[in-house]
């Protein structure tokens, strides 16, 4: 059973590669506009939601007519390259789950009880959050790119640093609290993850909205407003705060019983 | 923290008085209002964190002195530095504490203000309706409000008391009426409870830092290894600034079973302690310690940290006086290759002329005990005892005990040994089995009884955390308030005559709040 969780992790993290390379291509071939419209869509669509006083007024994408036919067969390949993102995603969510549960029937207890495997926990609540974001807000879909490059650079250096072979718990950690507080460590953290990116993106597109050319504001071309990012951001960290503070105090109560 | 979403502008300051004292007053305002700025107490409790980081890093004095000695052993010349800067009592340190006293009058200057103006929000009705309600960001004109503009007034005020808004309706000059209403109170009220429930925190981690304590000890298991809670009867302890000897709580304790449990691996599968323990004068009670199951006195708490093997050596030396010491062994490695040393102070005492203080023949044992020997190396490969072995060289002499000088108790006097005051005997090492003897070169002889095992407990005692758990709780609750309240502001405007108006105002974001201003202006029509 842990040979076969093993495996299922590979192909795990092999799926959110490819993902991760058909994100690349909608990235490509995405043009500025398409991303820029369906950011400026959603806004519209959200019941024309108000700017705090205060706040940076959207950036007004400078959207140039669809007319070159160009455009429009990179607009579908973009299009269809992203929904293959997705559904790629959605089998490495897959698997990586897969991977979650077999290495619990294998153990014996819940899969979170090293490194190793909180680190593979973290990287499935990401996935999951990004998936559950990503479905609530298709405009954000450009940030998968950077949410799968996440994912597969940390479930890579878990696997192949922080392996560990599958182990009953030791006494330390062989407590009821294992469940609640590393449980709702692990829900912060994997939120926390796609918060990053999300907090990372809005940087990088509010570097670019200012005229930045340097590297890393570059990416900013394709990245949906900085307004909306920033509520995004503000939101998913919002939700995994709190979890956070709670992991925290339960840590605490534990340690009282430990030592 | 977020930011604050309303205080009312404070008066300003009367002109002060020309003099030489302004400049100091003026100088101390403009400090007091730094010190309360919310931006101020963010980087303090920044400060806070990175200055707990050498605490954890460092051997910290209060917690292991026999570390914060190693390390002035490994860096004698950075050590003294350290030390000079608190780095081995960063907790009770000068910069440490003004961190936290600037936190902490830092956090009051600025949450009294504060209450003090949630309060007053709380009791003060909705302000008036801005004359031009197009310019807030959610306005609706032309509404089909008909009938007499005053009971119109009272229906709408009813309608927003019912969705829980605080509503006021006022008479104008000009004959019509507002009606302005406000909702989300809560927020503020959240917001104030986490930064207090914060305060509430440090409170509780000082209070524990003054009246709690912490102490070590090894206890070998037997009724004659027990130990009470005093402080000369701990190997390591660390006391809270306003703690007394006469503070501890009153017990004693023995350690009557200990159980390991060891996977075919050899991790750690379980431990349990049994023991039994008396509080003051009351009957001796037993109980089981097990890792993540501490023993809970009123005041205080014993854990199970950790346990080792202590071997049991019975020898009988010239005068045929025989004498059984146990002692425990410390371990070296996750397979319990432990060493230590059984010294006989009182071995070889003529009984006729007594001891001559000049020529001492005090025996020692120092070695290694091997709780599963592979047979050649002298490092064991299970934790459990399946061929235990103990491998020690026997001494003879002046064991440098009587000199007063505190050592530890798992190793000789090197001293002793260099100036040959304390000799090897023999020319190998002792190999002794359980139940195994030995006889040395003067007719003595020693034999290895067998082990008791020794477990580390640690004791612990902390008022502050009932404090620092309710305040936790505070906080998280003020937090989940804070984050999910929403201040809003509806006003109503009906004229004498002529279409009435509304307008609404959101502070901070609110994504639903145009939706519900929509609703609310369907509703009403």
């Amino acid at each position: 059973m842990a040979a076969v969780s093993d495996q299922l992790l590979v192909y795990a993290i092999l799926g959110y590669a490819l993902a991760m390379l058909a994100y690349a291509v909608e990235y490509a071939f995405g043009s500025r506009s398409v991303v820029a419209r369906v950011a400026e869509r959603e806004l519209v669509g959200a019941g024309g939601r108000t700017a705090a006083p205060g706040a940076p007024a959207p950036v007004a994408p400078s959207a140039p007519p669809l007319a070159a036919p160009g455009l429009a067969e990179n607009a579908r390949i973009a299009g269809f390259a992203g929904r293959g993102a997705l559904v790629l995603t959605a089998v490495g969510w897959l698997l990586h789950l897969a991977a979650m549960v077999t290495r619990g029937f294998a153990a014996h207890r819940v899969p979170w009880g090293n490194m190793y495997e909180f680190i593979m926990a973290v990287c499935f609540v990401g996935a999951t959050a990004w998936l559950v974001l990503v479905t609530r807000r298709p405009v954000l879909r450009p940030l998968g790119l950077f949410v799968t490059l996440v994912l597969v650079i940390l479930l890579g250096v878990d696997g192949m640093l922080l392996y560990t072979k599958v182990a009953p718990l030791v006494p330390a950690l062989n407590s009821y609290w294992l469940k609640i507080h590393v449980t709702a460590a692990i829900t912060a953290s994997g939120v926390f993850l796609v918060g990053f990116v999300a907090a990372a993106l809005t940087l990088i597109r509010n570097g670019y909205d200012d005229g930045k050319t340097r590297f890393p504001y570059t990416l900013g071309a394709r990245l949906p407003v900085a307004d909306s990012l920033e509520r995004t951001t503000f939101r998913i960290h919002a939700f995994a705060f709190p979890v956070w503070t709670f992991a925290i105090i339960c840590g605490s109560i534990w340690a009282e019983a430990a030592w | 923290m977020s930011t604050v979403d309303e205080r009312p502008v404070e008066a300003a300051a009367p002109p002060p008085t020309p003099g030489p004292a302004s400049g100091l007053v003026a100088l101390g305002r403009r400090a007091w209002r730094w010190l309360t700025s919310m931006r101020t107490a963010l980087i303090l409790l920044f400060l806070l964190a990175v200055a707990a980081i050498p605490g954890s890093l460092l051997p910290q004095r209060n917690l292991n002195l026999e570390k914060v000695r190693a390390y002035y052993t490994a860096h004698p010349k950075l050590a003294p530095l350290l030390d000079r800067v608190g780095g081995f009592d960063v907790f009770a340190s000068p910069w440490f504490s003004a961190i936290y006293l600037l936190l902490f009058v830092s956090l009051v200057g600025c949450l009294v203000p504060r209450l003090r103006s949630h309060v007053v929000a709380l009791l003060r009705v909705p302000p008036d309706a801005p004359s031009r309600l197009d310019r807030l960001p959610a306005h609706a004109d032309g509404l089909a409000l008909h009938g007499d503009p005053a009971q119109v007034a009272a229906r709408l005020r009813a309608v927003l008391r019912r969705r829980r808004f605080r509503a006021v309706v006022r008479a104008q000059p000009d004959g019509g009426f507002t009606v302005s209403a406000e909702k989300g109170y809560l927020k503020e009220s959240g917001n104030l409870l986490f930064h207090f429930a914060l305060l509430a925190l440090l409170i509780g981690v000082a209070l524990g830092s003054w009246y709690g304590y912490k102490a070590d000890r090894v206890v070998v298991q037997g009724a004659d290894q027990g130990f009470c809670n005093t402080l000369q009867q701990y190997d390591d302890y660390g006391l809270g600034s306003r703690v007394g000897p006469a503070d501890l709580e009153p017990f004693c304790l023995t350690l009557t079973d200990f159980q390991a449990r060891f996977l075919d691996t050899g991790e750690p599968a379980d431990y349990r302690a049994a023991v039994s323990y008396a509080v003051g004068s009351g009957a001796p009670a037993d109980a089981v310690i097990k890792v993540n199951d501490p023993l809970r006195l009123d005041r205080a708490r014993i854990y199970l940290v950790g346990h080792g093997y202590a071997p049991v050596l019975r020898y009988t030396d010239r005068y045929g006086k025989t004498q059984t010491i146990v002692a425990p062994f410390l371990y070296l490695d996750a397979n319990k290759t432990s060493s230590g040393v059984v010294q006989f102070p009182d071995a070889n005492v003529d009984p006729v002329k007594g001891r001559d203080p000049n020529d001492k023949q005090q025996v020692a044992f120092a070695g290694m005990y091997i709780p599963t020997s592979d047979g050649t190396h002298a490092v064991s490969v299970f934790p459990a005892e399946r061929n235990p072995v103990l491998v020690v060289t026997p001494y003879r002499g002046d064991l440098g005990l009587d000199a007063g000088i505190p050592s530890s108790v798992y190793t000789l006097d090197q001293h002793q040994i260099d100036t040959g005051r304390l000799r090897e005997v023999g020319s190998e090492p002792l190999r002794l089995k359980p139940g195994d003897s030995a006889r040395l070169d003067d007719g003595t002889t020693v034999q290895f009884v067998g082990t008791r095992p020794w477990t580390a407990l640690t004791v612990r005692y902390d008022p502050g955390e009932k404090v620092v758990l309710g305040g936790a709780w505070c906080l998280m609750i003020g937090l989940l308030v804070s984050l999910t309240g929403r201040r809003r502001r509806i006003w109503f405007r009906i004229p004498a005559s002529g279409p009435a108006c509304a307008g609404a105002l959101s502070r901070g974001e609110y994504p639903g709040f145009t939706a519900e201003f929509d609703n609310l202006v369907k509703e009403v029509q």
